[in-house]
């Protein structure tokens, strides 16, 4: 088990690698430079050549590539080629806000899935499982950032309910928490349920009842148990998914966090920040992948028996 | 069971339409009581929208109207501008500066007792200091080339910091025309005569900086804990893409300002925006042309809107290097064939008719009588007949080139109907991609026949306009055209030291360039705001990068609940 | 032979008896039939402007709300804040987002699926190889890889054809190729070791054959339903780039650059946001109930 995941961790290394290529290569296949950043007052392309001198972005962008990956060793991101600020300074604000929108969201879709989807497979086919099913297929079909907007309409400006601008109390949090976890509320609810079905049906549940437990403890003791397992083991990417892809709710909702940031460095072609944010979030989803191996390694007692 | 998933998800649907649709009707923000109507409260709080966070806020580096607006509350220049005229007037300076008789050696001195926020003593060496970081080509701010008029600082801020030696480097900072002659006296050495060095005195690029900062903050010195000025509010708290907090500086000399918090929020959208000002969250707002039917059909936010006037005209450019543009009569005449009123009442909504010259109202030059380019249909068909294109094929089908959005599209068919309708002309709409379309219009090989571009004053005076935008050396604008009897003229003008004779020169500079035409004014840039009506004493002039700029320490709020 | 066709008659009888999966697949042809022959149906041009009328209510709203004042009977669904008409711009839209959700799910059929097989059945190094180029792109996120596809490229001669359509194609291909690819090779790498391609390899058939006609058939249920889940999340993709500004150019309508416009003024009038998110809204439903009832007929146990 150990090697296995030792050798997963380092092959981490080239896709990483492989990763900040395309990105980087990609950031730079953009016309436009950085430095002209104001459309209402262009700078004269002298100016900009010098610009681009003085940072380092006229050079061959192999060699700027290789610059960055030694800077990169030495955990030096760089600094921001549009903003007064290192890229570590930028990730190291902005994106505690997106983690903990993203955790809250994740928190806030197991609270109503899990028990939603448990009880839907328990009484398969009635009007519970109808209506979380129903709530499910809307949670995924209808876009998000839709139900944003009239969100935003129906509960802060007719109703003002809530505050528009501003993010870190409750009430400011609930919104953008809210809107974010219905996608994974849906798609959670639906593998709970399937799960659960599935439990059920099992050869052992079927032969625990066989000796004469109640009906309760067959169902907590056996079922639920083997029912979390590929839940569990998709809490990592579904937490990753939750704060890598939250930039349009941020946008949306004004929450300082890093998603909406780095649209915006796309946009203005801030290379480092873009790199830095992309691998961040790399690393991320590629440690979160991992971890769906390992547990599944460790909590499927099929597996283990092997 | 799929039935009934169909139904409730429609049902859902269906209530979020009905929700939505409550607010069909003018709705209207919360009623407000006003207490003890007119009365400053000594403790009133101000809410604004600062728009997206700001790249960076040191004042040398400053480009963007939204970090020039945190400068200019937290810091103060020499001089500052009067909000009536626009003419520069003392500020940190005790008088007006003195000048030599060869009009190129500039001397201000500083009032007495003058104090960063932070009690220490300001200093002439804070101005020197200020000053010499702009010209600087480690800051590389964009608004450098302001003081190129300033003994060796282009020399030294063109340099290539990678190349050049060290000992070259402090040369060419050494021979930089900036120095401060004591505590309180500082001294400008020009290239040439310029009378509009007053102008500049009060921008971003001379603000004072403590060494102290500088050193303790390094990078991060714009942080609120080392970002001192001398300027009415300080930066107490930046929470960074979420808000800036400005309390009042006590130790400001023209004494406390009566606001006691400014909070500037950072948001992007306007449509969020336009929301929060609903709700009582923003207190003035800058109106979109996409609202303005919402605020005019709502009495309340009707009276609450107001006009404000702006600093930038936008003009359709030809390349006068290329048939047919090369022919001043084609370019008059294009000029002349369509009705700007119309086109402001129709299609800008927001702005004003570009009938007088290339200087907009309110910046010093406009010129309200110049009639060069007015519309005339006949006189623009009778200039047509004058040019030896008057039926040659390269009037056919000229391109007009812009960047490509829905807004711009429409105002160029406008354009295109007007020409077909008044001149006969066939205009050919050229859509690029916007990237791209910069590109094309920084050089003169690429620069398409016709386009749109605007031009914002950097700061108020002619110079900006008729020398740095069409001089033929201009970096600015790639009309290529060239006219040595306007280029002599410009620059006499520059060097002039008579008021009265400067104006008049620049004028008759004015006048030939709407009659040369190598672009046509299209209008000018006005905005509309929304004050809630406990915000007073706002005086808005056309250079505001902030409410009330040149009077900050005057806006108050009245207590309201 | 006989065993498979009666498969696909089976999972058709059931597909028809599932009204939800029916009445989807309903929408979805009236979405094609607009979309094909917008030019005739669509009373407007997309792009034309009415100077005179921003953001007219719909007139089929009036009797319930709306400001009488505002709405004229020429435009049926209203206009947006430009004064273009809507009912047309959603029409024309509706050809973008269908080619958006058809073609680069049929690309990556076509790319993910031969890659997959080629995968599944050599194994070896081309197994290798596919393994690690997609851990690669899964290590990408889905959305802010097309995101920023989108964003380089879209200012290149590239992004130029078609009014952004190609880059669009070839990014939502480009990002999501591999899952069908895996997909593929775990059906191909199931079904590999079953006695009917034993025995057919042992008679001597070629290997292509083999693919062709006995493995492919087997594997295609769970694929046909990625491609039903597929397009809805094409379409989604696209949506949600245009609403922020990055992704099919204008003046091309597509309800995500509907949505995008009509967001600026959707605090005065919900129209011009909620026509287009309906739109969207339907036909991923559609496409959503076509999905479970694909996956319900062709595979009972599957029951998800």
């Amino acid at each position: 088990m150990l090697t296995y995941v030792a050798r997963r961790l380092l092959l981490l290394i080239p896709t990483l690698f492989f990763v900040a290529l395309i990105t980087f290569g990609l950031a730079h296949a953009a016309p436009g430079s950085p430095f002209d950043k104001n459309p209402d007052r262009p700078l004269p392309q002298a100016t900009i050549e010098r610009l681009e001198r003085l940072y380092g972005v006229d050079r061959p962008v192999p060699e700027q590539f290789a610059l960055y990956l030694g800077n990169l060793l030495r955990f030096d991101l760089g600094s921001s080629l549009v903003k007064d600020r290192s890229v570590a300074d930028i990730i190291g604000s902005q994106f505690p806000v997106s983690a903990q929108l993203g955790l809250q969201a994740l928190f806030l879709a197991l609270a109503v899935a899990l028990p939603l989807g448990v009880i839907s497979a328990l009484r398969q086919n009635t009007a519970v499982d109808y209506g979380s099913m129903a709530l499910a297929t809307v949670g995924t079909t209808i876009p998000s950032f839709v139900i944003a907007i009239f969100a935003i309409y129906v509960f802060a400006v007719n109703l003002k309910l809530i505050p528009i601008v501003g993010w870190g109390t409750p009430k400011h949090m609930i919104l953008p928490t809210l809107i974010l976890s219905l996608g994974a509320m849906a798609f959670l609810t639906r593998i709970t349920r399937a799960s659960m079905l599935e439990a059920i049906r099992q050869d052992y549940v079927r032969t625990a009842r066989g000796k004469g437990l109640s009906e309760q403890m067959v169902i907590v003791g056996h079922a639920l148990k083997n029912a979390m397992i590929p839940v569990a083991t998709i809490i990592g990417p579904a937490t990753a998914g939750l704060i890598t892809g939250s930039f349009i709710i941020e946008t949306l909702f004004s929450v300082p966090g890093l998603g909406r940031e780095f649209v915006v460095s796309i946009v203005r072609r801030d290379y480092p920040v873009i790199m830095g944010v992309y691998l961040l979030y790399a690393f991320l989803i590629a440690v979160a992948n991992l971890t769906v191996d390992i547990l599944y390694g460790v909590l499927d007692p099929r597996i283990r028996v092997r | 069971m799929g039935h009934l998933r169909s139904v409730v998800a429609l049902v859902l649907t269906g209530a979020f339409v009905l929700a939505a649709c409550q607010g069909q009707g003018p709705t209207t923000t919360n009623p407000i009581t006003q207490i003890g109507e007119g009365q400053p409260d000594p403790n009133g709080a101000l809410t604004t929208n600062l728009g997206s966070e700001p790249d960076t806020i040191d004042p040398h580096k400053a480009s963007f109207v939204g970090e020039i607006a945190v400068v200019m509350s937290v810091f103060e220049g020499l001089m500052t501008l009067d909000p009536k005229t626009l003419r520069p007037v003392p500020a940190a300076a005790a008088k007006e500066p003195e000048i030599s008789s060869d009009q190129k050696s500039w001397k201000f001195t500083l009032r007495d007792g003058l104090k960063f926020s932070d009690g220490t003593p300001l200093t002439a060496r804070d101005f020197e200091r200020g000053f010499m970081r702009t010209c600087d080509p480690r800051t590389a701010g964009d608004y450098a080339f302001v003081l190129y008029i300033v003994a060796g600082c282009e020399k030294w801020n063109t340099m290539d910091v990678r190349k050049a030696s060290a000992s070259a480097l402090d040369a060419a900072k050494k021979a930089v025309g900036i120095n401060a002659l004591d505590e309180r006296t500082i001294q400008f050495d020009l290239i040439e005569p310029a009378a509009y060095f007053g102008s500049i005195a009060y921008m971003w690029v001379g603000m004072p900086v403590k060494q102290e900062s500088l050193d303790k903050g390094g990078e991060r010195w714009t942080e609120p804990a080392t970002y001192i000025g001398n300027g009415p509010f300080r930066l107490t708290s930046w929470k960074h893409n979420e808000s800036m907090v400005f309390e009042r500086n006590d130790g400001y000399w023209r004494g406390a300002p009566k606001l006691k918090k400014w909070t500037r929020q950072m948001l992007n959208e306007g449509a969020v925006a336009f929301a929060a000002y609903r709700n009582n969250e923003l207190d003035v707002l800058g109106v979109a042309a996409e609202d303005l039917r919402s605020v005019e059909s709502d009495n309340e936010l009707k009276g609450q809107m107001q006009d404000v006037p702006g600093s930038c005209t936008y003009y359709i450019g030809f390349n006068a290097t290329r048939p047919p543009m090369d022919d001043p009569n084609v370019r008059l005449a294009f000029a002349r064939s369509f009705d700007r009123d119309q086109y402001v009442k129709e299609i800008q909504k927001i702005g004003a008719a570009a009938n007088g010259g290339f200087i907009p109202p309110g910046i010093p030059g406009y010129d309200k009588d110049d009639a060069a380019q007015r519309f005339d249909p006949a006189a623009a068909k009778a200039s047509l007949a004058k040019s030896k294109y008057a039926s040659a094929p390269e009037l056919r089908n000229v391109k007009f080139t812009y960047a490509s959005n829905a807004r711009t599209k429409t105002r160029v068919e406008w354009l295109q109907q007007q020409w077909k309708q008044n001149l006969g002309l066939e205009v050919v709409p050229d859509p690029v991609d916007s990237t791209a379309y910069t590109q094309l219009v920084k050089k003169l090989e690429t620069t398409p026949l016709m386009f749109i571009l605007g031009w914002c004053a950097d700061f108020p005076d002619q110079q900006n306009w008729l020398t740095t935008v069409f001089h033929s050396t201009t970096t600015v604008a790639k009309t290529g055209w060239k006219n040595e009897k306007y280029d002599a003229l410009v620059r006499q003008a520059d060097r002039e030291s008579d008021k009265a004779r400067r104006d008049a020169l620049y004028q008759e500079a004015s006048r030939m360039l709407s009659a040369e035409a190598p672009a046509a004014w299209l209008y000018y840039v006005t905005g509309k705001i929304l004050i809630k009506p406990w915000v007073k004493g706002v005086t808005t002039t056309a250079l505001d990068s902030i409410l009330s700029q040149f009077r900050l320490w005057e806006v108050y709020v009245t207590k309201h609940s | 032979m006989r065993e498979q066709r009666s498969l696909w008659q089976d999972a058709l009888h059931r597909l028809v008896r599932n009204r939800a999966a029916m009445a989807g697949v309903a929408v979805i042809v009236l979405a094609a039939i607009l979309a094909i022959f917008a030019p005739l149906v669509a009373p407007y041009d997309p792009t034309d402007v009415f100077t005179n009328g921003g953001r007219q209510a719909p007139t089929l709203a009036d009797p319930f709300f709306g400001d009488q004042r505002y709405s004229d009977p020429r435009y049926l669904l209203g206009t947006d804040q430009i004064g273009r008409d809507i009912l047309s711009r959603l029409i024309w839209g509706a050809r973008v987002s269908m080619l958006v959700g058809f073609v680069p799910v049929a690309l990556i059929f076509l790319v993910g699926a031969g890659v997959g097989m080629l995968a599944g059945y050599h194994g070896g190094w081309v197994d290798q190889l596919l393994m690690r180029v997609t851990d690669v792109i899964y290590a990408f996120p889905d959305l802010l890889f097309l995101l920023i596809i989108m964003a380089t490229l879209r200012s290149t001669p590239l992004g130029d054809l078609m009014g952004g359509l190609i880059l669009i194609f070839a990014g939502i291909a480009i990002v999501n190729w591999v899952g069908m690819a895996r997909l593929v090779r775990g059906q191909v790498l199931s079904l590999k070791e079953k006695e009917f391609i034993e025995a057919a390899r042992a008679t001597g058939v070629p290997a292509r054959r083999i693919m062709v006609r006995h493995l492919f058939p087997n594997a295609l249920a769970p694929v046909i339903v990625s491609i039903a889940f597929g397009i809805p999340s094409a379409m989604l993709g696209e949506a949600t780039l245009s609403f922020i500004g990055i992704g099919i150019r204008p003046p091309t309508a597509t309800w995500g650059v509907m949505i995008n416009e009509g967001y600026q003024v959707f605090s005065s009038s919900p129209w011009p946001v909620l026509l287009p998110a309906i739109c969207i809204g339907i036909v991923m439903l559609s496409f959503t109930f076509l999905g479970d009832g694909l996956r319900d007929a062709l595979d009972p146990r599957m029951k998800l």
